[in-house]
């Protein structure tokens, strides 16, 4: 978890992670943000984030975020 | 239910608005006097007093006026014709002018296309002029249900819009201008006040050169077959004067040199008209075979176009048409005064 | 089917009434059915390609779902007899036929498509190739009537096998109802291009009768029409001379007929989606948006995200992030990272995707240089400008300027620019539209009069145009805060009505009385 946080930490510094629910749908992070982060993630994590999960729903907060990272763990 | 009631009435009420609306703006062009052809106000302030009608297609309307007919023969007439106008539209016409007028005598100008047009492929743009200068509702409706097929109502909604949109904006801004000038302005679209029906056109150059002539001799051919519908109006018209015991002159009015020399097979049209006049036991007058056509009409000034005469031309043409009548009445022969076939004129034309 | 015609009109009535006079288990037949219709009217012959791309889809997505659910059972069943060596080579296997089936099928629609569309541009270039090495070699072009809304069914359907090879989605397993979202007439030649499963929910739930949709819906159709029969049908013939005449117009004239431009496509576009949605409405479907003001953006990115949404949308989910976020690009992206530094990995793996995303763009909207050289246009100044965000970053601090100012400023300037490069492809070619570019910026004649400065345009319809533009413009003020629709509603019912009416019946003038009618109007007068 504090992985991911350095992550968002470094893509964008000025975001509260904690408390921010609506990183997609409130605009929050951009496209070339979530590429990167995806970026970060599946070298971080040795995971492939297949497109389907490239939906606001898995990334609109950390816990969502870390959720999909379990979700996709287990899966493989 | 209830939505579906809601519905419903509000559609109903959305289209009697439109309906409404659309009604309110074609008013200015069926009761105003905007509409370059609309002339039922002049007609209705002569209604009574009429003893002579003109009748034709645009050939009649910018060639034969009746301010000179009736100052050289003393009668008062009017010329209902307007352009492209169906055997039809002329049947229509002439039953209602002839109801309300103690008509005598009607001239029916029966030039080259006036039988044999074929209404389908003509369009229907003069069934629309006569519509336009109707002035009464229930005639309207009656001719708008003959005159026209199912597939040019759309056609015919879109013209008279257009047509609307003139009117509007001629009545605004004439409506405007009276405002500001403190009096009511004339209407000056509706000549007919003065010229009973004629519409003047100007004069255009339609002399030809020897080379051109030679060009020309015959080099084309009409339409000579007459159309089973033109001829079963004609026929309507015929007995509607017979029963009325109106005087029936049948005319054709003059074309340009070109027209004459051009077309092959004038002949074997006109000489069905004769025929028919022959049919119907009225008198027959083509001006194009008048003997003193070529002195009369100047093809630098007298003509239009190829088939209509200007201003200038019907000053001269109407008072040929009085002379001619003027004898007539006197008794005297006036076939003398004709050549017998366009072949011959064509030979007159072309030395 | 033109949506401005006597046919539409009765074809929408039918509907409407159908759709809701008949049991609700059946309304998506009658969409279904209404929407075949529709796509006949565009010609029979050509709706056999339709077909092929409905069925291929369903067939392939089934089949997908079929191999993925096979082996996931497999797996469950065995999960203690297999090796986690043998899991994986399963899974590997798995993936490859599922990535076999998809090329098939992709390969199948995407080349219909692109012969449909291409073929002819591609042999006009051989051609020119050919003729530089003076070989009297030409090849002919194919004499192809393109099927209607190619480009919009393709996409959105392809995107929907694309979602159940992701397992996004559930594979459709009726054929009818796939067929149905394929062929969905409202979407049919302009789009929006729909995701599956938004649409789908929409189109085969049953709808209960709702008053206020249908109202709303059939005041957004009004409001629709509006904007493309007296401002974007007003506008287009003007657009047009100046097109294909720049030269022989001032500078500042064509300039003026560029932002003509720019408000008749917007007025066009958006009236046809405020006509298709509105008409959806009325059946209580919601189709997804098009268009957020998009005239109101800050910058090119951003106008892309409210301009055309739907296109944007689908070239981002199929294109854009699987190009990002692929091995190789996040590779790339690491090693230029260890090379070059943080701004250069986190920037060029972005810029790579968003070159092939705007080169299929431009592409997309057309088979000419003009297009291929309009995406790459805006590709570029969005690359540039990503590129660029930190010195803009680092000015802004530096620079002293109330945020209101600056976010004006940039609205105007994205709309300036967007309205440029516009026009690129739509002058006839390339070298015409670079032409009329130079005309505005070399030509600088100032006319004396306004016959001199729009000498084509009639100044009634000039007015009429302005007065629409006008409303359009503090409709979409009134949009930011409230909805127009609410606010109308507000009115009392009979003065509603007639305030439709009113439009309506101005509408029914407009569009009937600058039709051109058929039959020789050899006398008239006016």
């Amino acid at each position: 978890m504090e992985k991911l946080m350095e992550i968002l930490m470094e893509i964008n510094p000025d975001i509260d992670y904690k408390t921010e629910k609506n990183l997609i749908d409130g605009k929050i992070l951009d496209s070339f943000s979530i590429v990167n982060l995806v970026a970060q993630i599946s070298e971080t994590f040795d995971i492939e984030i297949s497109p389907k999960y490239l939906i606001p729903k898995y990334f609109n907060s950390v816990d969502a975020m870390w959720e999909m990272i379990q979700a996709i763990l287990d899966e493989e | 239910m209830n939505n579906f009631k809601k519905v419903l009435l509000h559609s109903l009420l959305l289209i009697l608005f439109v309906v409404i609306l659309l009604v309110l703006f074609m008013v200015p062009y069926f009761h105003g006097e905007y509409y370059f052809y609309q002339d039922y106000r002049v007609r209705q302030s002569l209604s009574g007093k009429l003893d002579t009608l003109i009748i034709g297609s645009s050939h009649a309307s910018r060639s034969v006026k009746p301010t000179i007919l009736n100052e050289e023969l003393n009668i008062n007439s009017y010329n209902i014709s307007s352009p492209v106008m169906s055997m039809y539209g002329r049947y229509f016409m002439l039953e209602k002018e002839i109801k309300r007028n103690p008509i005598k005598t009607v001239f029916i100008e029966i030039s080259f296309n006036a039988l044999t047009l074929d209404r389908k492929k003509l369009g229907f743009e003069g069934d629309i002029y006569v519509l336009g200068r109707l002035d009464n509702t229930f005639e309207r409706l009656e001719f708008f249900k003959n005159a026209f097929t199912v597939d040019e109502y759309k056609d015919i909604f879109s013209d008279t819009i257009r047509r609307s949109k003139v009117s509007l904006e001629k009545d605004m801004v004439n409506m405007f201008k009276s405002l500001k000038n403190g009096k009511k302005e004339p209407n000056q679209s509706i000549v007919q006040y003065e010229t009973l029906g004629y519409l003047a056109v100007p004069s255009n150059n339609l002399s030809m050169t020897a080379e051109h002539k030679k060009k020309a001799l015959n080099s084309t051919s009409i339409d000579i077959e007459i159309k089973e519908d033109n001829l079963e109006y004609f026929d309507a018209m015929m007995k509607l004067c017979q029963d009325n015991g109106i005087r029936v002159i049948l005319i054709v009015t003059p074309v340009a040199e070109r027209m004459i020399l051009s077309n092959r097979n004038l002949d074997g049209l006109f000489s069905q008209y004769i025929e028919l006049a022959h049919k119907y036991n009225c008198e027959y007058y083509d001006f194009n075979l008048d003997k003193k056509a070529s002195e009369l009409y100047f093809q630098k000034t007298s003509f239009y176009d190829n088939i209509h005469m200007s201003d200038q031309g019907a000053e001269i043409f109407s008072k040929r048409l009085a002379e001619i009548i003027k004898k007539v009445n006197d008794g005297e022969d006036c076939s003398k005064e004709f050549y017998n076939s366009y072949d011959e004129v064509k030979d007159y034309i072309m030395d | 089917m033109s949506l401005v015609s006597l046919s539409f009109f009765l074809f929408c009535v039918l509907l409407l009434l159908c759709y809701w006079l008949f049991p609700k288990k059946i309304q998506w037949i009658v969409l279904l059915v209404f929407s075949l219709v529709f796509y006949a009217f565009a010609g029979i012959e050509n709706s056999f390609y339709i077909l092929i791309t409905a069925f291929s889809s369903w067939l392939g997505a089934l089949w997908l779902d079929n191999v993925s659910q096979k082996s996931k059972q497999y797996i469950k069943d065995n999960k203690d007899n297999l090796t986690i060596e043998e899991k994986s080579i399963l899974k590997n296997k798995t993936k490859r036929k599922k990535k076999l089936i998809l090329a098939g099928i992709l390969l199948l629609n995407f080349g219909l498509l692109c012969v449909f569309k291409y073929a002819n541009f591609v042999i006009g270039q051989i051609n020119t190739i050919t003729r530089l090495f003076n070989t009297n070699t030409t090849i002919n072009s194919l004499s192809l009537i393109i099927p209607l809304g190619i480009s919009f069914y393709t996409f959105q359907t392809m995107g929907y096998l694309i979602d159940v090879y992701w397992e996004k989605s559930e594979a459709c397993k009726n054929p009818l109802k796939l067929l149905l979202f394929t062929s969905f007439f409202p979407q049919i030649t302009q789009g929006p291009i729909s995701n599956y499963q938004q649409l789908s929910s929409q189109l085969f739930s049953e709808h209960k009768f709702d008053y206020q949709n249908f109202a709303y819906g059939f005041q957004r159709m009004v409001w629709g029409y509006f904007k493309k029969i007296a401002i974007a049908d007003m506008l287009a013939p003007y657009v047009q001379l100046v097109f294909q005449n720049y030269n022989q117009y001032a500078g500042i004239t064509v300039l003026i007929g560029i932002f003509f431009y720019s408000i008749q496509i917007y007025a066009d576009f958006s009236g046809y989606m405020d006509i298709v949605c509105g008409l959806c409405r009325m059946m209580g479907i919601k189709l997804t948006e098009n268009f957020n003001r998009p005239y109101f953006s800050k910058s090119i990115a951003e106008y892309w995200r409210r301009w055309h949404i739907s296109l944007g949308n689908w070239f981002k989910t199929y294109l854009y992030y699987p190009i990002a976020v692929s091995r190789w690009n996040t590779k790339l992206g690491r090693k230029c990272n260890e090379i070059f530094g943080k701004s250069v990995g986190k920037n060029l793996p972005a810029s790579i995707a968003l070159i092939a995303v705007w080169l299929t763009t431009g592409l997309w909207h057309g088979a000419t240089w003009g297009y291929i050289a309009w995406g790459g246009l805006n590709g570029l100044i969005i690359i540039f400008s990503m590129w660029m965000e930190p010195v803009y970053a680092f000015a802004k601090s530096k620079i002293k300027i109330k945020e209101s100012i600056w976010k004006f400023f940039q609205v105007i300037r994205t709309f300036i620019l967007v309205t440029f490069i516009k026009v690129l492809p739509e002058v006839g070619s390339l070298t015409a539209g670079l032409g009329l570019w130079k005309r505005i910026f070399t030509n600088h004649t100032i006319p004396t009069s306004f016959g001199t400065l729009l000498p084509f345009v009639n100044k009634l319809h000039l007015m009429a145009i302005i007065i629409g533009t006008i409303l359009m413009l503090i409709f979409s003020l009134i949009q930011r805060k409230y909805s127009v629709g609410k606010l109308f509603n507000k009115i009392p019912t009979v003065i509603r009505i007639f305030i439709l009416s009113l439009i309506i019946t101005i509408l029914i003038i407009i569009a009937f009385g600058l039709n051109n009618v058929s039959g020789g109007f050899m006398y008239e007068q006016f």
